[in-house]
């Protein structure tokens, strides 16, 4: 395995506030990593410091071995698509992604934007400006400019969150496809833990500043390794009775050693969430195949469970 | 206070006010207006001028361009070259600097901010004074370029202000985005910057322009031999006692002014004059 | 700021601008200051200022304070009246702005030429007006107070629109819902002006104070034609003699300070009143 970006012990503060506290990792040439974490957790920041807009205080940044720390963005060979895409207003579509080649001097760049281009299904619009293209297009556009040039790593920060739900679904199916015909290195940072789980080769969580678990998205859901992965993951939190932690399905209803006393049944899809207390006045999500009234009281066992050191 | 007016009376009053201040504005215009196209015996030579003339002409035209023609030719090109230097200069300075401030730190850009404001209230007679005498040493005295020098100090803090409210505006996100698509520092300036600041710039050019087409303390001591137009105007109303002249000279470089305004009224925000003063 | 490489191009961008600014209007100013202390053989001396006084009295200062601030008042006042039409839409707002944004673009010299005309003695249109009434034509610039009125007139039709736009600027800060708040709460409209639009306005009010009052204290254009007395700017150009500058140094100098003084009350009364109003970004 080739280590193709590498952080060590990297550290950036605002002021007093740590943003990123000793944070490492290595990422593998190949991999499509997530970076997974509410907001303002230091995701954006962790990005621009791996892409050079901002310079950590401490720690070691290295690209393909080679120490990055302090090189600027335009010499560390990467590239990156801003949320918002960022895209040139001023220019069209052509220019935009042409762009990226001028800076770089590189030739024959009539032929390789129409290719790129052509790949992406944006071969239509390239004499368009970017203010008249829908988000779909604009989000083609920008990942068009961040792989014309063959940049040794991709940057991506929260790219599909701009499209509405629907082009979303797809545009994370074809770039999940773009990563594996390219064979390169992606970093993709979000929120979301849909996408999370279904690009990420590994998920990285991030929280107060460093990754509290790397794994794959199965592990982090099954084998999470402190309560607030257990609590953060998931598309609802892990239940909780004293240090065993299960998920809303890992149980049984009908009889058992526990009760709950329902307050709400929600309904997902045909499948049913019921919310309720224990006598403990602890507070759980169960999954069941029915509705149950308000007040009515169920008794449950737990299926599987996962020890932790100590409660939450 | 972004609410229509609906009350009838609230109406009224702004109508009124409205019909007041356009009067107030238009009326010295009108005067200058019938100066220069009326015939002298309703004007400048009668005792009471009608307020309503009915004799017009161009003569006062005719007789401006061929006693002063020559002259008026020089000075117009003199403050034309004068202006032209002057925004150039602005610009050139106004916007690397307004780029650099964006730049800074809070408080090192509030230094340097303070110090081009603190410059503007220095009066120009107390600079332009010291400056003529060493203008002399130097040859400037009296030339384009050097009156283009010192009209600049007006200018140019003023610029910075401007572009620098207009840099706002650009996307910090964009010049990053540059700067990883292989954009040095300056690079990414011009290539990205530049052309979104450009109504910004054009708008503080056009007003550097004006302001030295206006200008007239430091005209009248740094270049008193070859005249721009204002001092030009002003020679001609005082030491050559000939109105005539100086109202067809003010009506000629009114005109193209009061059309640059209006084109520049979209441009001239109060708060872009205040950009980097308040805060 | 680690990223050293790119803050020193971010000095380098600037140095340009602030060197022009230090090289042409702050050394002149200090040779100024420093000359009028001198004589014409390089000897410290207070001879120019005794001389500037015997010549001209005090009159020039205070001359140049009574036409600042009845321009001040007047200007304000004008100004005050056009932000507040202009601060609501109604039909003809946008041709209105730009009427009156047209002086602003009128050479100052042009001005004084046209108000010049107006208020002229002999064949003035001042006069040829008042002659509709009856009334008999007036020396305007035979007293102190018809030239002023004149001269404070002229400057203030040149330049009420840039208070105008200035005050304009403030005012759409301020939040609509505190004028509605103030009228449920029973305010009249002079007690919103005085209880909300003054106070909320205290940063803008201050800077275009500064601005004008400044640029009020340099009057000179319009001096020299609407103006038979002495000011600051009109006696130092009186002074001025490219064979011995020294008592022009004088002038210069006690002009600037008098800009100095006054721009040090505006810059208290801002941080004294305009705190926390002050938001003109």
């Amino acid at each position: 395995m080739v280590v193709k970006l590498e952080l060590r012990n990297v550290t950036k503060s605002y002021g007093k506030t740590k943003v990123i506290n000793d944070l490492s990792i290595s990422i593998e040439a190949g991999e499509f990593f997530v970076v997974l974490g509410p907001s303002g957790t230091g995701k954006s920041t962790l990005l621009k410091l791996i892409v050079g807009i901002e310079q950590p205080d401490s720690g070691k940044i290295l690209i393909d071995g080679k120490d990055v720390t302090r090189l600027p963005p335009n010499k560390r060979n990467l590239a990156m698509v801003f949320q918002n895409y960022a895209l040139y207003p001023n220019m069209t579509v052509y220019q935009n992604i042409a762009f990226p080649l001028k800076m770089h001097r590189i030739r024959n760049i009539p032929e390789k934007v129409r290719s790129i281009a052509d790949k992406l299904n944006i071969g239509e619009i390239l004499s368009k400006k970017v203010t008249q293209i829908s988000g779909g297009q604009q989000q083609r556009v920008a990942l068009a400019r961040a792989i014309v040039r063959n940049p040794t790593l991709f940057l991506l920060d929260e790219p599909l969150s701009n499209l509405d739900a629907r082009v979303r679904y797809s545009a994370r199916g074809e770039l999940k496809k773009l990563q594996q015909d390219l064979h390169q290195t992606f970093v993709f940072v979000t929120h979301d833990q849909k996408e999370a789980e279904a690009l990420g080769d590994r998920v990285g969580v991030l929280h107060q500043g460093t990754f509290e678990q790397i794994s794959s998205y199965n592990d982090l859901y099954n084998d999470p390794k402190t309560p607030w992965i257990g609590d953060f993951v998931g598309d609802y939190p892990m239940n909780f009775v004293g240090s065993k932690g299960f998920r809303p399905e890992w149980v049984e209803l009908g009889q058992g050693e526990y009760k709950l006393e329902i307050d709400s049944s929600e309904n997902v899809g045909g499948i049913y969430f019921i919310h309720g207390k224990t006598d403990d006045g602890e507070s759980l999500i169960l999954k069941a195949d029915r509705r149950y009234k308000i007040g009515e009281q169920i008794r449950f066992s737990i299926s599987k469970f996962k020890q932790f050191e100590a409660s939450v | 206070m972004v609410s229509e007016y609906k009350n009838p009376r609230a109406k009224v009053a702004i109508y009124v006010g409205v019909v007041f201040f356009t009067f107030l504005v238009l009326l010295p215009l009108y005067v200058l207006f019938i100066i220069a196209f009326g015939s002298p015996s309703q004007t400048v030579a009668a005792y009471y001028p009608a307020l309503f003339p009915t004799k017009f002409t161009l003569a006062n035209f005719y007789n401006a361009f061929a006693g002063y023609g020559k002259i008026l030719e020089a000075a117009f090109f003199k403050s034309l070259e004068t202006a032209f230097i002057v925004a150039a200069i602005a610009i050139l300075l106004g916007f690397h600097a307004a780029f650099g401030l964006s730049k800074l730190s809070f408080k090192l850009g509030s230094i340097i901010i303070a110090l081009l404001f603190f410059s503007t209230m220095i009066p120009s007679i107390t600079i332009a004074i010291p400056i003529s005498a060493t203008f002399l040493k130097l040859g400037l005295y009296d030339s384009s370029l050097g009156l283009a020098f010192a009209q600049e100090l007006i200018v140019l803090p003023l610029t910075v202000f401007l572009i620098m409210g207009s840099l706002e505006s650009v996307p910090k996100q964009l010049e990053n985005q540059a700067r990883v698509d292989g954009a040095s520092f300056m690079q990414a300036l011009y290539t990205v910057i530049f052309p979104l600041a450009v109504p910004g710039v054009v708008s503080a050019f056009l007003l550097s322009w004006l302001m030295s087409w206006d200008e007239f303390t430091f005209a009248v001591i740094l270049s008193p031999v070859h005249p721009t137009l204002p001092v030009l105007i002003y020679l001609d109303s005082t030491a050559r006692g000939n109105i005539l002249t100086a109202a067809s000279f003010s009506l000629l470089v009114t005109i193209p002014v009061i059309v640059l305004t209006i084109i520049l009224s979209k441009f001239i925000k109060g708060n872009y004059l205040t950009a980097g003063i308040t805060g | 700021m680690t990223k050293w490489r790119d803050s020193w191009t971010a000095y380098i961008l600037i140095l340009p601008a602030a060197l022009y600014v230090l090289i042409l209007a702050f050394i002149p100013a200090i040779e100024a200051v420093y000359y009028s202390f001198t004589n014409i053989k390089g000897g410290y001396t207070l001879f120019n200022y005794s001389f500037v006084l015997s010549v001209f009295g005090t009159r020039p200062i205070v001359n140049t304070f009574i036409v600042t601030v009845t321009a001040l008042i007047l200007q304000f006042v004008f100004a005050f009246a056009l932000a507040s039409l202009l601060a609501k839409p109604f039909k003809g707002r946008g041709a209105f702005s730009a009427i009156i944004l047209i002086p602003f673009g009128v050479a100052t010299i042009v001005t004084a030429v046209i108000f010049h005309n107006i208020f002229s003695t002999y064949g003035g249109y001042a006069n040829s007006f008042l002659n509709i009434f009856g009334v008999k034509p007036l020396d305007w610039t035979g007293s102190f107070d018809t030239s002023l009125f004149a001269l404070i007139l002229a400057d203030s039709w040149k330049n009420t629109p840039i208070v105008t736009l200035i005050l304009l600027a403030g005012m759409t800060t301020i939040s609509p819902d505190l004028y509605s708040q103030a009228m449920v709460d029973g305010a009249n409209v002079i007690q919103r002006f005085f209880r909300i639009t003054l106070p909320n306005m205290a940063g803008f009010i201050a800077i275009a104070l500064m601005i004008r009052g400044i640029s009020e204290f340099n009057i000179f254009a319009m001096a020299l034609l609407l103006f038979p007395y002495q000011l600051l700017t009109t006696m130092t150009y009186s002074l001025y003699d490219t064979v011995n500058a020294h008592p022009a140094y004088a002038g210069a100098t006690i002009l600037l300070g008098f800009v100095l003084i006054f721009a040090t009350l505006i810059m208290f009364y801002r941080t004294r009143y305009g705190v926390g109003h002050s938001n003109g970004k």
